[in-house]
């Protein structure tokens, strides 16, 4: 139970069983890999960029080539899915397999690129289909643009332009027909012919009306026959398209192959990154890295039963901050998480979580605090978090919640509160239970009728999580060898605060001699921060530094009252309920009054079951972040991370 | 309807709908934030969702409080009737909610959007965007702790 022991670790083998030994390495996964002293001793590194580029371009077709058939032919998979269990007899693949597999992909590569090469053609088949639309009334071919004597040009006036005023215009040009084939309020479409001699003059009238003609090329068919050539070509593409789609989603049998492919790769890259870290020499290589000392032994022996090697493995030096592993019982282990994301310990800290899981569950369920939420995180994180349906590393969080939901149904018997006052509440609606009779009573308090008390009580929690937290501080400083720092500033603040909590329940409860000693002990506190607290500072500094000291008690305070949520989330969660039996049961005791209340009932419970569960997540790690970690964490060691099989879609198993 | 009913309605009315626009504000604010993320990365919307709902807590508080000084002054399901004073003292019991409510609703949904960068950049570290936003809601409970206590110190008046 704690922050396990690392060895650092040194396997000396030879370059022909290189292969065998990392990948033996590889499936057991206890060694964290270093970078081996390669100058140091005079030795090489083996760069394996170039292969590691290779693997991470097959990767990603591989991933393309998913991806492609996922579009075409989902795969249909539950919320809660796992990776595939798979023989570890595929670490390795044969080679004729690989190359099937890829061109595999690489066929779905290219039929989703002839798809999108079709649709980039229908959408310029739509283009020109828009931009002959004016002209479909024209019956000759637009290519047509003079006889023997005369010029014939089809185009676009801007704007609207009735027959008349087209007619107006055109007055001083002789020998000129136009028709108007179609119009709208921004173009009017026109088709002129005028005589050769008067070309030019058609020119002028052109610049002055802006008369545009086409800019696609002109074909040799009427625009309508044109438009009928493009639809059916139009038509033609997308049947093709569907005929890829349907040659796409046979390969839904591939996806397998392409998902164990994609894993084989990601295993040999990361064999390939880790030999980089390798010293080498022609025959021999060299690796470092940390292992726990428990696994040392067993590692040991294998590789040497093995092969031929040499190890040796010791604890770390003291300028060496070797990797953090979290060892911890069943009960406290799922919170490690918690800790993991706020920081992992450096080599001065205790592993806080013991503590932290304590606390942590203790408050999670004074938040939530209902019996009947309780219940069913108790019963829906069991099934997530202690069956098969998930997998191991992803059961921690619902573990958490699991002991976090026997914490909320702890606190709702305590409070008296099962889906809020849902039993008494359907009791007096349906069957007539007189309003004085109460059938489920609080084992403690009422939360809403003893509020203050409850106020009181939550603070009087944050106290102890916040002297526990000192109490930590102290001990680390002790351990350090720091003993004026840890009596001087860690002693004397708990002195006060525990004064504090004297004086506070001398009050609470009328007691005089408690009121005297708390008041007596944090004078006396107090008193050792002002003498004490500049002492690390020179001249002046000395006297302020021990007054500026005292001055964090605003920061104690304001600690102290933050834990003032514990009973504000726990009221909102109770009331919250109430109100929806309130809504629920407002129909009366009939039939449509009962499907409203189950209706109601269910969606209200389960917008109040989602909001107060994450409000009660989020602050109780405030609590634990805020409050408890600052008072003694230093944190920013590094999380061990050993080189182990991790894979996208299988779990290798043996 | 007495006067004590109609202040004590008024407070119950400020109470959930001024905390109500502070938590609306602060959900938008952050919503829209979080919806420019979840364009490019969809697979971070339920990271983005804690962010998002944080700032809708003042208006939960809100809610409660209106809900107790209904049931104390009868509207739903309670007894006695409220006097002018004791309704005058249930408006002020609405207040502390109502304003600081709406402060940091506000505040914590501008908290959140700046969280959703966080996430956006790296979201192995959501959880200190998260803690940051708790830092606001403090002040949002205190409020409430001081409607709640006055709420339920009222009939004894």
């Amino acid at each position: 139970m704690a922050i396990l022991e690392m060895k650092h670790i040194t396997i000396v083998g030879l370059q022909h069983e290189r292969k065998p030994i990392i990948e033996l390495l590889h499936k057991a996964g206890a060694v964290q890999i270093e970078d081996a002293d390669a100058a140091g001793r005079g030795l090489d590194r083996k760069d394996n960029s170039k292969s590691i580029a290779k693997f991470d371009a097959y990767m990603s077709e591989c991933t393309k080539a998913l991806e492609i058939i996922n579009k075409y032919a989902p795969e249909s998979k539950g919320l809660f899915s796992s990776r595939e269990k798979t023989d570890i007899s595929n670490y390795t693949l044969p080679s004729q397999q690989i190359e099937k597999t890829l061109n595999d992909c690489r066929a779905l590569s290219s039929l989703a690129g002839r798809i999108a090469e079709h649709k980039e053609d229908i959408n310029r088949i739509d283009v020109k289909v828009n931009a002959l639309s004016p002209y479909l009334m024209l019956d000759v071919p637009m290519k047509c643009t003079e006889s023997k004597s005369t010029v014939f040009m089809a185009g676009l006036l801007p704007g609207e332009w009735s027959g008349e005023r087209i007619a107006q215009s055109l007055e001083g040009i002789e020998r000129v027909s136009y028709e108007v084939l179609s119009g709208d309020k921004l173009n009017t479409a026109v088709w002129i012919a005028v005589h050769k001699s008067e070309r030019e003059k058609l020119l002028g009238w052109r610049k002055e009306t802006g008369f545009s003609q086409p800019q696609f090329s002109l074909s040799h068919r009427t625009p309508k026959d044109k438009v009928r050539v493009l639809t059916e070509a139009k038509q033609k593409l997308e049947s093709e398209i569907g005929g890829f789609e349907e040659e796409i989603k046979k390969y839904d049998t591939k996806r397998e192959a392409i998902e164990m492919l994609y894993d084989y790769l990601e295993l040999r890259r990361d064999k390939y990154r880790e030999i980089q870290k390798f010293a080498m020499t022609k025959n021999t290589f060299i690796i470092e890295g940390w292992i726990s000392a428990g696994e040392c032994e067993p590692l040991k022996k294998r590789l040497d039963s093995e092969f031929t090697v040499y190890i040796e493995a010791r604890a770390p030096y003291d300028d060496e901050e070797p990797p953090v592993r979290f060892k911890n019982p069943a009960l406290i282990s799922p919170v490690e998480d918690i800790t993991r994301t706020y920081a992992m310990p450096s080599k001065h800290d205790i592993d806080p979580n013991p503590i932290m899981a304590i606390f942590y569950y203790i408050f999670f369920g004074m938040m939530f605090s209902d019996a009947g939420y309780g219940l069913i995180m108790v019963i829906g994180c069991y099934i997530l978090g202690f069956t098969n349906k998930l997998e191991k590393k992803k059961r921690s969080f619902f573990k958490m919640f699991f002991w976090c939901g026997v914490s909320t149904a702890f606190w709702g018997i305590m409070y008296g509160s099962f889906f809020g006052d849902a039993v008494d509440k359907i009791a007096q609606t349906f069957f007539g239970l007189p309003q004085t009779v109460q059938l489920i009573k609080p084992l403690w308090i009422n939360p809403q009728k003893e509020a203050l008390l409850l106020l009181i009580v939550s603070i009087a929690f944050g106290m102890v999580q916040i002297l526990v937290g000192l109490g930590i501080k102290f001990h680390m400083n002790w351990r350090r060898g720091l003993y004026s720092d840890a009596v001087l500033d860690v002693g004397m603040w708990m002195l006060v605060l525990l004064g504090a909590c004297v004086l506070g329940g001398g009050m609470g409860f009328g007691i005089g001699i408690l009121k005297n000693v708390g008041a007596a002990m944090m004078i006396a506190g107090a008193a050792g921060l002002v003498l004490t607290g500049g002492r690390k500072k020179k001249g002046i500094g000395k006297v302020f530094g021990g007054v500026a000291s005292l001055y964090d008690i605003t920061s104690y305070v304001s600690d102290a009252l933050s834990y003032s949520r514990l009973m504000a989330l726990g009221l909102a969660t109770g009331v919250i309920a109430q109100v929806v039996n309130i809504l629920g049961t407002m129909g009366g005791k009939s039939v449509g009054g009962v499907i409203m209340f189950v209706l109601i009932f269910i969606i209200g419970h389960a917008i109040n079951f989602g909001l107060n569960v994450l409000g009660a997540y989020v602050h109780t790690n405030r609590l634990q972040y805020v409050e408890f970690y600052s008072k003694f964490y230093e944190g920013g060691g590094e999380a061990f991370a050993p080189f182990e099989m991790e894979t996208k879609y299988h779990r290798f198993t043996d | 309807m007495s006067l004590g009913l109609f202040l004590a309605v008024l407070g119950a009315a400020l109470a959930v709908s001024v905390a109500g626009i502070g938590s609306a504000k602060g959900v938008g604010i952050a919503s829209e934030a979080a919806a420019g993320v979840v364009v490019d990365d969809p697979s971070k919307f339920g990271k983005l969702l804690v962010l998002q709902l944080l700032p809708g807590t003042q208006g939960l508080y809100g809610l409660i409080i209106a809900v107790m000084i209904m049931i104390n002054t009868g509207i739903l399901g309670g007894s006695a009737p409220a006097s002018a004073a004791q309704g005058m003292a249930y408006l002020g019991a609405g207040i502390p909610i109502a304003i600081g409510g709406l402060f940091s609703g506000m505040a914590q949904g501008r908290v959140c959007a700046s969280g959703v960068n966080i996430i956006a950049k790296k979201p192995e570290e959501s959880s200190k965007a998260i803690v940051s936003a708790s830092l606001v809601e403090i002040y949002a409970l205190l409020s409430f702790i001081v409607s709640f206590l006055i709420v339920i110190a009222i009939p004894a008046m």
